[in-house]
């Protein structure tokens, strides 16, 4: 084997037997830096899978949704919009929706009513693909709903089969759930009920020549922007959101979500590698004297220094593997259950996520540079401190 | 855009950077000062000790530094995300005027520390340490750099907003346009690649003579033209290599290599270039040392082996970037 | 135990590979877990492009607390203070989710 390598797996292995006799301070370092790395990394782990799935599942979202604003809030649309949109050139369709929220007083659970015409919507047809139970009933039937699965529990909870929800009267509408979406579009789905637009329309108690928005779908996408533009110009109280803009969003929210909470997580890394620095200053006795020692039988502060480098690097690499792999396990397998609070807050209605943390090299150098790299800086000092205990100091003790 | 995980990182590694090269610029205020071979007093003890402490100090920043150059690039990868108009980094570099320096500058840290410890490491195999005061000399040098490093980085990541519209690597990098930053579509495909090919035999040829009669001016000769061939290869790959990774005649770009898809190859091409160009030019920065007292045969020792090592990143550049276009070449289109 | 692999055992470096040779067994395991989930995730996501196309839906659904954090791309930088005159927006999940402002995405055209 060749010199350098063989010094310094003597090196390493004179390291481990004097981390290990040092286990209680060594293993106390370990302990907080891994849970420093645990939560840094579970916050990038759950922001990224979000990121990932908004990316991907909104890739399918209106080319262009036109809302209108009055007194600086959304009200309902009235359709001769539709149809002044429709003259533009390059507009395919135009397909008016209705949906609004309603408040369960029994449940206390906020929930999205949709009432759209699925034979106008783009893949209208396929939607009995995303159904786990049920199917989409014919064009033109009336009174089904078709339901998220947490729609689906408070129906069953309430011992019922009808869904019966109250217009603005107090009048009671019920309708027959017709269908149960998959437990894999909850991320979109959880608290949605679907139901037909002349029903909807009923339900909020919104005119025949109204709609709460429009979905807009063109030819030729590149020509989204300025048909966009176009609506915009044409209709000066209406709000236009293109598809790219859904994605944006998403994509700058949870970038400074992201941020943010790594702004928050940066006071713990603070307080640990002030912890990291104190414990590695401190040298204790024993300590000096073994240095001393090791210097009297020939090592030199290089060697030393390599030690304190492996030492370093041992008790890092241990703590960043520990954290990065609970990390995982915390989003992939219980579902980031300490951010849920954070993320759903007062929700009632909890949908399952089913995170796929994106295992990426990015991701992970990203954690080491938030956590081992200070920690590094932070116990250069100390470390050199620690090698250059002149020889002749400790042994005066002895 | 300073409030998100990428930003926040760079300037974590920034302000460590600095950190760690103000620590070591201190000892070596002090160093100069006070230094004195001669004498056994009580400081001369200290100051000798310090040395190890820059030593280390500067290794960990040349350490960050690279981990920064690389979340440098990776963060602008994650900006073009919610940047109109960018797909990769290049069109986040590009957003403001601050990106291509800053990359360029922190390039040139990496480059520039990591000659402070080689000459650290000659310092260390005499005895008598007579680099110390050139060493600690080009320390102080390397401070307005950091500073440098540290403040275009503020600025480029002060200057993104997610408004500003840039262009993609496509229209940068690719064939039709006729703008500024073109100066790579001059030349056509075979003349680059004749080039290309070219230089490296020549650059191997030169290095193989050198390893056999060391010459003070074949090291310089050496030194130069790795520096002109790690242009000439950042821009081979760039415009011819790039395409063949990505399977897309028309995708040229020296960016997208590093992204999961093509299988992070491009960590290997640059790392394979970078070292090469840096245990290349080394040699130039210690071939003047030969001339003092007690540093021949050291420098003569560490000649042999950066050629050596030298040459060794070269081969493996080499084949590392041209391994798809000769299996295209070969096995022909996606397979 | 025979008094040679006694002795390969007590070199704490032996100890080290073990271990990280049992770590990386236990992430062979992770890992190949992670490809099969991630394999699944990616085989289902058309399931739910179609949801969102035939809907027409515009956001995730995480928080449903209040209208601006259930539908973050479909609502404006002031729906959390416009419920009346003087209203703090007061839900959890709007330090988390409530779009920022950025000028420039929110409206085309101007």
């Amino acid at each position: 084997m060749n010199g350098g390598l063989t010094k310094h797996l003597n090196i390493i292995d004179y390291t481990l037997s004097s981390l290990w006799r040092r286990r209680a301070r060594n293993a106390s370092v370990l302990i907080v830096f891994a849970g420093v790395i645990f939560l840094v990394a579970s916050f990038q782990f759950v922001t990224e899978a979000l990121t990932e799935t908004a990316l991907d599942s909104l890739r399918t979202a209106p080319e262009i949704t036109i809302q209108r604003l009055s007194a600086g809030r959304q009200t309902e649309v009235p359709l001769d919009y539709g149809e002044q949109v429709a003259s533009i050139h390059g507009v395919r369709e135009v397909v008016p929706r209705i949906w609004g929220y309603y408040f369960d007083e029994v449940t206390g659970a906020n929930l999205t009513v949709i009432g759209v015409d699925l034979e106008r919507m783009p893949l209208g047809e396929k939607l009995n693909l995303t159904l786990a139970e049920g199917e989409v009933p014919e064009p033109g039937a009336s009174g089904w709903v078709l339901v998220g699965r947490s729609i689906k529990r408070i129906v069953e909870s309430k011992g019922t089969a009808y869904l019966s929800l109250f217009r603005p009267d107090l009048s009671q509408a019920s309708y027959a759930i017709t269908g149960v979406f998959d437990a894999v579009t909850d991320v979109l789905t959880n608290d949605l009920i679907v139901m037909d637009i002349g029903d909807a329309r009923d339900l909020f108690h919104i005119s025949p020549a109204a709609a709460t928005d429009l979905c807009v779908y063109v030819a030729n996408l590149e020509e989204v922007p300025n048909i966009a533009r176009k609506i915009a110009a044409a209709l000066p109280d209406a709000r236009v959101l293109t598809r790219s803009q859904i994605s944006q969003t998403y994509q700058v929210v949870f970038g400074w979500r992201s941020g943010f909470a790594s702004v928050c997580l940066l006071t713990a890394l603070a307080a640990f590698v002030i912890f990291a620095w104190d414990k590695a200053s401190g040298l204790s006795p024993e300590e000096r004297r073994e240095i001393t020692i090791l210097k009297i039988l020939g090592w030199e502060t290089s060697d030393i220094l390599a030690v304190r480098f492996w030492e370093g690097a041992l008790v890092a690499g241990g703590a960043f593997i520990a954290g990065c792999t609970g990390a995982y396990i915390h989003v992939a397998y219980f579902d980031a259950s300490l951010f849920r609070s954070v993320m759903v807050g007062w929700s009632v209605i909890h949908p399952s996520l089913r995170l796929v943390p994106s295992l990426q090299v990015s991701t992970l150098l990203l954690i080491f540079c938030f956590t081992v790299l200070p920690y590094m800086a932070a116990t250069v000092i100390p470390a050199w401190r620690s090698a250059i205990v002149p020889t002749d100091s400790a042994l005066s003790g002895m | 855009m300073f409030l998100n995980s990428w930003s926040i990182a760079l300037l974590i590694c920034g302000v460590l950077v600095l950190f760690l090269l103000g620590l070591a610029a201190r000892s070596a205020v002090r160093v100069l000062l006070f230094w004195d071979p001669d004498s056994d007093s009580n400081r001369q003890i200290r100051l000798e000790n310090e040395i190890w402490l820059t030593s280390t100090l500067v290794e960990c920043g040349l350490g960050v530094q690279i981990v920064s150059l690389v979340v440098f690039v990776l963060a602008a990868d994650y900006f073009s995300q919610s940047i109109v108009g960018a797909m990769c980094a290049t069109g986040s570099l590009l957003a403001n005027d601050f990106g291509i320096p800053a990359l360029i500058v922190k390039i040139g840290g990496v480059f520039f520390y990591g000659f402070w410890i080689v000459l650290h490491q000659l310092d260390i195999r005499s005895p008598k340490y007579p680099l110390v005061r050139l060493k600690y000399v080009y320390l102080l040098l390397l401070m307005p750099l950091v500073v440098l490093d540290l403040a275009l980085e503020i600025v480029y990541i002060a200057g993104l907003t997610p408004e500003i519209i840039t262009s993609c690597c496509a229209v940068v990098f690719g064939d039709a346009v006729g703008g500024g930053t073109n100066l790579l579509s001059g030349l056509t495909h075979g003349m680059s690649l004749l080039l290309f090919y070219g230089s490296a035999l020549l650059l191997l040829a030169v290095g193989v003579v050198l390893l056999k009669t060391p010459r003070p001016w074949l090291s310089l000769v050496f030194g130069c033209l790795w520096l002109g061939f790690f242009i000439l290869a950042l821009m081979t790959v760039t415009t011819v290599f790039s395409s063949y990774i990505y399977a897309m005649p028309y995708h040229k770009c020296p960016f997208c290599l590093l992204k999961p898809e093509y299988q992070y190859i491009g960590f290997a091409i640059y790392a394979a270039l970078f070292g090469g160009t840096f245990m290349g030019t080394s040699v130039v920065v210690a071939e003047p040392l030969r001339s003092m007292e007690g540093m021949g045969d050291v420098v003569s020792g560490y000649r042999k082996k950066a050629v050596g090592v030298a040459l060794l990143f070269l081969i493996l550049f080499s084949v590392l970037s041209s391994y798809h276009y000769v299996r295209y070449l070969i096995v022909g289109g996606e397979g | 135990m025979s008094p040679v692999s006694d002795k390969v055992l007590r070199r704490p470096l032996h100890v080290l590979v073990l271990l990280l040779a049992c770590l990386a067994a236990v992430h062979a395991v992770l890992y190949s877990h992670y490809r099969h989930r991630l394999a699944e995730y990616e085989a289902r996501s058309d399931l739910r492009q179609i949801a969102t196309a035939a809907l027409g839906l515009s956001d995730l659904c995480i928080a449903t607390e209040a209208r601006y954090t259930r539908h973050p791309a479909a609502s404006d930088a002031v729906v959390p203070f416009m419920d009346h005159p003087g209203a703090i927006e007061h839900f959890p999940t709007g330090s988390f989710w409530a779009p920022p402002i950025p000028g420039g995405i929110r409206e085309v055209g101007k």
